[in-house]
């Protein structure tokens, strides 16, 4: 063979050791710690914060403590919920200063019944979630990632002048889950209870104790979405459990904080009677009869478009199923005009309250008494 | 062969007379029968035809919007019992009237006939002149007599609907499509009229800067375009209005994301053109709306809208076919 010219096998035997080189070469610095992230993930790392709830496993492993999901996740992995990322063994939450949505609303819109009833709050939601509810109405913001939505710049300081701005007092969490932007929440609401600002929270309830007290101690209204009352029918439907929703509602009636169930009616996936028969049982043996109850109506969303409205005779049977049981304040929501949209006093059955929607057109209630009878309504009036 | 000689002048003639009395029977009969079987043809007057269509057309529109609002009253079985109850009462009393009524009527009818005949002639003859004032007076005091039998039934009727269904047929405006707040549950109370308009500065809110300047020019000329074939602008107006909208999305496209979410509502309420007759029309509606406040003390069987849209025997039936609809399910 001529100098200088090699043969078609030594050519493909060199390729292949020296690009297996090369290929091998970043990974094994990356593996070193010695390859520095593309500009792009910096950029984005940059942005997200170190997450609060997590535990180091082992090496970059890291686990999430937030949800009783417990996501585990390896080096750049992404929890459930979408907002929390593992880099480098530190899990970022992206979920920070970014909300995909700022509204003005009416605090009824959590829903809430008994809580400062005509006032107008500020809404806040961040994208994320960590269910998966095959009828959500906000998917397109709750099953995604936060840094990938079109978001506002809402830092902590900007808040208390929003509010000023419309004469708003209240902050509240609804839209996707709060949970996952709570890192969030303690830092809005830390800056601003100072301001006289209150804070109200809407979530579904899926969440460790540990952050759950972190929300109790800033909030002072919760809204809590018991979707289901079967551990079955919950991870057909949400993909989370049952018990530590229970859970969850329990710690909030200890704690003493004001608190709002929501039942959402899924036809053929929760209509069953006998479960709500149930759930307004448990409700009434552990957290009293006074803890409003909502019966929402389902409107066809999501991966659930091709089921029908919940048919109002199912909710009004709900409803009487409720106030059969002996629970005070038991509600139909997503339904306008219905006299379940009302509050009555549970003493004399005067309508204290009475509403089209999320609109009052009447409030008989004085100081948190019923106007005829002086019987005492519990909730937050002023 | 075939034909026999013999037939043929026979079946020739059977074939023309056949041939004359179906085809040019239709073509010859007006020459044959003259004025009147064109008469007759025109007996359907176009005029007449477009006004029986537009009256059907009103009263359909007006039954689809009884359903708009029926729909979104969500009306319990024993408020529709209630409902078509009160309306067949309603409607033997109203018989009972009508009875009354043709019997009077038609005595003023031919006194009023014979009173045209009378001025038409140009003279003025007293009698006739005394019975035809009288006539006038009977039916404008029967239109009062036929109010007076819907007064007993106006509170009946409040009783039926609940405050919050009072709330909705008060705010409720004839629509053939119905309105965000009834086709949907969820956003009753809080549907907003300003949705497009929010859309759209979201959508200004989301050009490039480098592109913003060009765009801007466009989009107020597609906007002037759009309402000056809408409203005959003149060209002081459109200058005015050119200079206006320059101004409010060079602020809606600078402002602050925090600041724009929430004045969206108001900055969108300033987006839409509002042509100097609708606000006058604004301004006349308010005084409507006084004027109505007025009546209503005066004339609540007039002015109420329960009593126009639940106050009627044709609803009945369609009641009745609601009610066995909620039956069946």
């Amino acid at each position: 063979m001529e100098k200088g010219i090699i043969s078609r096998r030594d050519f493909l035997k060199n390729m292949a050791r020296y690009g297996s080189a090369f290929i091998s070469l970043p990974l094994a610095l990356k593996y070193l710690g010695l390859l520095e992230e593309n500009a792009y993930a910096e950029l984005v790392r940059k942005k997200a914060i170190p997450g609060k709830y997590y535990r180091r496993v082992s090496g970059r492993m890291v686990q999430c403590q937030v949800c009783p999901f417990y996501c585990l996740l390896g080096d750049n992995a992404v929890g459930q919920c979408r907002t929390k990322k593992n880099y480098s063994g530190v899990l970022y939450t992206h979920a920070m200063d970014n909300p995909c949505i700022i509204s003005v609303d009416p605090v009824e819109k959590l829903p809430t019944a008994h809580y400062l009833p005509g006032h107008k709050s500020l809404t806040v939601a961040v994208g994320g979630c960590n269910l998966h509810c095959l009828y959500c109405q906000n998917w397109r913001q709750s099953q995604e990632r936060p840094e990938r939505l079109d978001t506002i710049r809402f830092p902590k300081e900007r808040v208390p002048g929003a509010l000023s701005q419309k004469d708003i007092k209240i902050l509240t969490y609804n839209y996707t889950e709060p949970v996952v932007f709570m890192e969030y929440i303690l830092e809005l609401a830390h800056y601003s209870k100072l301001r006289g600002i209150r804070h109200a929270i809407a979530m579904a309830g899926y969440i460790n104790k540990e952050p759950l007290k972190d929300l109790i101690s800033v909030a002072e209204s919760f809204t809590i979405t018991l979707k289901a009352f079967d551990d079955g029918v919950y991870r057909r439907m949400t993909a989370a459990t049952l018990r530590p929703v229970l859970d969850t509602i329990l710690a909030i009636k200890e704690s003493g904080r004001w608190l709002e169930v929501v039942n959402l009616i899924v036809p053929t996936y929760n209509d069953d009677m006998k479960q709500v028969r149930e759930m307004c049982k448990w409700l009434l043996k552990n957290v009293g009869p006074d803890v409003p109850l909502h019966f929402a109506r389902f409107v066809p969303e999501y991966k659930l478009k091709n089921l029908p409205q919940t048919p109002l005779s199912t909710l009004e049977r709900a409803y009487n199923i409720g106030k059969e049981v002996g629970l005070h304040y038991v509600y139909t929501t997503n339904v306008s005009p219905h006299p379940g949209n009302y509050t009555y006093c549970p003493s004399c059955g005067t309508a204290l309250i009475k509403r089209v929607g999320l609109r009052i057109i009447e409030n008989n209630l004085r100081n948190g008494r019923c106007s005829k009878c002086g019987n005492v309504i519990p909730g937050v009036w002023t | 062969m075939g034909f026999k000689k013999r037939w043929c002048f026979p079946g020739m003639l059977v074939l023309i007379m056949l041939g004359f009395l179906l085809g040019g029977g239709i073509l010859q009969s007006p020459v044959l029968y003259g004025d009147e079987v064109l008469s007759l043809q025109n007996r359907e007057d176009p005029a007449q035809r477009l006004i029986s269509d537009m009256r059907a057309i009103n009263r359909l529109k007006h039954r689809i919007s009884f359903w708009n609002l029926f729909n979104g009253l969500n009306l319990s079985r024993e408020q529709i019992e209630e409902l078509i109850a009160i309306n067949t009462e309603y409607k033997e009393k109203l018989q009972e009237s009508v009875a009354k009524a043709i019997k009077v009527l038609s005595e003023s009818r031919a006194s009023l006939e014979k009173w045209e005949q009378a001025i038409r002639d140009g003279s003025l003859p007293e009698e006739r002149m005394k019975e035809a004032g009288r006539a006038s007076r009977i039916t404008k005091e029967f239109r009062q007599q036929f109010k007076d039998i819907k007064e007993p039934f106006l509170a009946r009727l409040n009783d039926v609907f609940t405050d919050a269904q009072k709330e909705v047929i008060k705010g409720f405006k004839p629509c053939v499509v119905p309105p965000n707040d009834l086709r949907d549950p969820i956003r009753v109370g809080q549907a907003s009229s300003n949705e497009y308009a929010v859309r759209m500065l979201k959508r200004i809110r989301s050009i490039p800067s480098q592109k913003f300047s060009f765009a801007l020019d466009r989009i107020v000329d597609v906007h002037l375009d759009k309402i000056s074939r809408r409203y005959r602008l003149t060209d002081d107006e459109i200058a005015q209005e050119r200079q206006r909208m320059r101004e409010l999305l060079k602020k809606v496209y600078y402002m602050d994301d925090v600041d724009f979410e929430m004045n969206k509502e108001e900055l969108a309420d300033e987006f839409k053109y509002k042509d100097k007759l609708e606000v006058l029309r604004d301004d006349l509606r308010n005084i409507q709306q006084e004027l109505y406040r007025t009546q209503k003390v005066r004339d609540p069987v007039g002015t109420s809208k329960i009593v126009r849209y639940f106050l009627d025997p044709e609803i009945i039936p369609l009641l009745q076919y609601r009610l066995n609809l909620l039956q069946s399910n």
